[in-house]
């Protein structure tokens, strides 16, 4: 009978934790949803001419890109992972931080950074012009779609990256023997085994680009370039209609959970096979003369592209905004941003630790069916998030009579970084599940230690890495992310990139260049901790 | 349940604004105001808190904190986004002879719910190693074919130019201004994403005319004296410069009207309007205030005072769909 009710109340407090979790990153949505479904008169017109006459204009020109920054970022990601497991290429360590480190940049600051240097008034045109006479532009567009792509793959590649060199690095090695005994030589074995065993690690990443893209409203501004998202802040934002913006956001979760679910599909129940034997075999594509001839130029080309244009532009800028404007007026922001990024963060990884254990002992249909939908938030544009939060909390502070202070929009700002960001602390989190065999929490049990014990004793340590990680890329997402910062943020609180958003605004590129420069460096702070840490588990 | 009202209650208690403090929501970026509210501190001892954002998501929180809202004043740029923080009853009419006296009614609203502080013009810029002031008129003729290839023009999305649209809407009716703003795109080279990368297309020979505000052209002309761009005042035989304004109103539900009255009055003074144009090269709202000697330098023009910026806002939704309309990106 103790144990019965013990069970109970264990599942009781298991389900009520449940519905604060599903209130917290569900109630947004569905206050917006009610927002929604009551189209006011007032409306009307707006909901028209946005569904009806800007929707169909823009699915094209969003189906291209959404099309394009999946093909490019996947074949650079697939380049310089294959670079990295299949050279002799020296310092490697270095080379797979270089490929790592892009990540650090937020989108709207390497296309504020592209078309600074190459549209006609910007850097590259008018020293060709100035030098030589030529006209650059009559055959680089980088305001055209392919410039959009362009740009949005050099940030969004390592995305790529990391999950095919994964793939690549534990494959590599395997069935060499069989398929060299068959009498096939690298291109073969790569095409006939390599590709195929590891074309889930290839398709997997294109949801998490698809979102970032699709979600994106910054970087596309700046190159005026007009996407899906742009219904919603002509909705929203000229022509001031929530019911018509949260109407149209919709779709956009839609296509969350339909890219969330290609990612289940595609990736859900691959392991990697985890053999030491194989690990470290060397297995070369080219020899080495050819190599130098063809990888060593790729790797740079990609570097060159993706890390030392962008930061060198930006250094160049910061260098001369900084004769104008002091270090010490971005200081505080920058303590903002990274009290922000460490508390969000840690709530983050949090949800996630709590996603993960429902996921181990309570992999009931309730919390299964349930987590997709927790994770959506990160296809929406954070503005909408933000106002969703904002609905919310304006019926609870309405019901209880309370105002709005600091206070409560701080509070109001972690749930909305939770609900943008769970997918990325989830997913950093996910592949402890696969890891960690039942087997221990059986003998967990055997010894008597409770659910909660078996979380923090057993699975919590054997997962460090993986905490780690999240920790990681949810630090560097909060770093970067602008809109729902700029709505939610308690008063006097700005951050960094808040000031960018003030100065780009204004198109005052060369003062924005400072704080884009603290985030790069804070992001790449938390890129490296990453690197160190899969150096250390190696 | 109770640990959440707790919790809320502490957080609200601990944070709350004092007596000696007003919160100014405001989508003018914080370098343009920080100074001038110190300056307001400093003379009279009120705190001035500010949070910064785009005039939207201001206007939604306002909305959404409804009577709760911890925010005293509301300040943003364009009539447009005033008119419409006034139609959603987010506003008090302010009675103050002081405002009404120091802010011409053209640059208020006509029920008193919200006073410009600021003026900027949106008017014409142009090359001038490659044109003279003499080749050019007015907005309507930049729609001619002699400009093909030669007009760089800012996005649609700005709402500076939906106001302006809606002034050509408001002057010309919907038919004739949607064949003129088609007459601009049929000419655009590039549309750009914001006022300082058109200027720097017309100093690089990608265009040779375009239309911006005059701080942004200000600022530039600061940064590179050398640039050959000079600004011009079209329709100076007809309606004139199109204006607009950054200005300012009290939230509705705020507790401390009177403080905040206090602080638009001293706003609309010679002591901050100087400060308050001059610090983004805009011209006073207050007539008496001659502008800082850089705008000075820019000439005297008649401004189209005959357009009430009340009527940015109401005809910005039809201004949004006559520029789809016609591909104005």
């Amino acid at each position: 009978m103790k144990l019965i009710i013990n069970k109970s109340i264990k599942n009781f407090s298991f389900y009520a934790l449940w519905s604060i979790f599903l209130i917290l990153t569900l109630g947004p949505f569905f206050s917006l949803g009610l927002k929604g479904i009551h189209l006011p008169l007032a409306d009307r017109d707006t909901w028209n001419f946005t569904h009806n006459t800007l929707v169909p204009g823009l699915l094209s020109q969003t189906f291209l890109l959404l099309i394009g920054t999946c093909f490019l970022s996947t074949l650079l990601g697939f380049t310089s992972a294959f670079i990295m497991s299949f050279s002799r290429l020296s310092s490697k360590k270095l080379l797979h931080l270089l490929f790592l480190l892009p990540l650090a940049f937020p989108i709207y600051v390497q296309s504020f950074i592209y078309v600074g240097l190459f549209e006609y008034a910007g850097t590259v045109p008018s020293f060709f012009r100035e030098q030589f006479s030529i006209n650059l532009n009559e055959f680089i567009s980088i305001k055209s779609t392919l410039g959009v792509i362009f740009v949005f793959s050099l940030t969004l590649f390592p995305y790529s990256y990391l999950f095919i060199k994964r793939s690549f690095d534990n494959m590599k090695g395997q069935f060499l023997r069989t398929s060299q005994s068959l009498g096939l030589n690298f291109t073969q074995y790569f095409l006939k085994i390599v590709i195929p065993y590891s074309m889930p690690w290839i398709l997997g990443p294109m949801a998490i680009i698809s979102m970032e893209t699709l979600s994106d409203f910054g970087g596309v501004s700046v190159f005026n370039y007009n996407t899906f998202t742009l219904a919603i802040y002509t909705a929203f934002t000229d022509l001031f209609s929530l019911a018509s913006a949260a109407r149209l956001s919709f779709y956009l979760l839609i296509f969350s959970l339909l890219f969330l679910t290609f990612e289940k599909k595609v990736l859900g129940n691959k392991k990697f096979n985890h053999s030491r034997k194989f690990h470290n075999q060397k297995v070369y594509a080219l020899s080495a003369k050819w190599e130098r001839i063809i990888l060593w130029p790729l790797s740079f080309m990609i570097i060159l592209f993706s890390l030392i244009i962008p930061f060198g532009q930006l250094s160049y800028w910061a260098f001369y905004a900084l004769q104008t404007a002091g270090l010490g007026l971005f200081t505080p922001y920058l303590w903002n941003s990274f009290l922000f990024a460490i508390v969000g963060s840690f709530f983050i990884l949090c949800a996630s630790i709590f996603i993960f254990y429902s996921k181990r002992f309570m992999p009931n249909k309730f919390s299964t069916h349930l987590i997709p939908f927790t994770l959506m938030g990160y296809a929406l544009p954070g503005t909408l998030i933000a106002l969703a939060i904002y609905i919310l909390f304006a019926y609870l502070l309405h019901a209880f009579d309370l105002s709005f202070a600091p206070g409560v929009s701080l509070l109001a700002l972690f749930i909305g970084l939770m609900i943008r960001f769970l997918a990325v602390g989830h997913r950093g989190l996910a592949p402890a599940l696969k890891m960690i065999p039942e087997n221990h929490d059986h003998a967990a049990f055997s010894f008597g230690l409770s659910r909660l014990n078996t979380l923090f004793k057993i699975h919590l340590p054997q997962m460090k890495k993986e905490i780690y990680l999240s920790f990681g890329l949810v630090f560097i997402e909060i770093i970067k992310e602008m809109p729902l910062t700029l709505m939610l943020r308690p008063v006097g609180k700005d951050t960094l990139a808040v000031k960018i958003f003030e100065y780009t605004s204004e198109g005052e590129w060369i003062m924005a260049s400072i704080p884009a420069l603290f985030i790069i460096l804070l992001a790449g702070l938390g890129s490296f901790c990453i690197f160190k840490m899969e150096d250390k588990s190696a | 349940m109770k640990l959440f009202t707790s919790l809320i209650f502490i957080l609200t208690t601990l944070t709350s604004l004092s007596a000696k403090e007003l919160l100014v929501y405001t989508s003018r970026k914080e370098h343009l105001v920080k100074d001038i509210f110190a300056k307001y501190e400093k003379k009279t001892g009120v705190k001035i808190k500010y949070k910064t954002g785009k005039a939207s998501q201001l206007i939604q929180a306002l909305k959404a904190e409804g009577k709760k809202t911890p925010a005293d004043i509301f300040m943003t740029v364009d009539a447009g986004n005033l008119w419409f923080a006034a139609e959603s009853g987010l506003l008090m009419p302010i009675q103050s002879p002081i405002l009404t006296q120091n802010i011409p009614s053209h640059l208020r609203d006509v029920t008193n719910k919200w006073y410009g502080f600021s003026v900027r013009a949106r008017t014409i810029v142009y090359n001038s190693a490659q044109l003279k002031s003499s080749d050019l008129s007015t907005y309507e003729d930049l729609a001619d074919k002699k400009w093909k290839g030669k007009l760089c023009l800012r996005t649609s999305k700005k709402v500076y130019n939906q106001s302006l649209v809606a002034m050509f809407i408001d002057t010309h009716g919907y038919k004739k201004a949607k064949e003129m703003v088609k007459g601009w795109v049929d000419n655009t080279v590039e549309i750009f994403s914001n006022d300082t990368a058109v200027l720097k297309a017309i100093a690089a020979g990608q265009c040779q005319v375009g239309i911006v505000n005059t701080y942004y052209f200000g600022r530039l002309i600061k940064e590179n004296p050398k640039l050959s761009l000079k600004l011009f005042w079209p329709n100076q035989k007809t309606y004139g410069v199109h204006i607009n304004v950054s200005g300012a109103g009290i939230t509705k539900h705020t507790t401390k009207s009177a403080e905040a009255r206090k602080f638009l009055e001293w706003l609309s003074s010679t002591d901050a309007q100087n400060e308050f144009a001059s610090v983004n090269m805009e011209y006073s709202a207050n007539p008496t205030i001659r502008p800082s000697q850089i705008v000075a330098d820019w000439g005297t023009f008649k401004t189209n005072s005959s357009f009430n910026l009340t009527k940015a806002g109401q005809l910005q939704k039809e201004a949004i769909k006559l520029m789809h309309e016609v591909n104005y990106k």
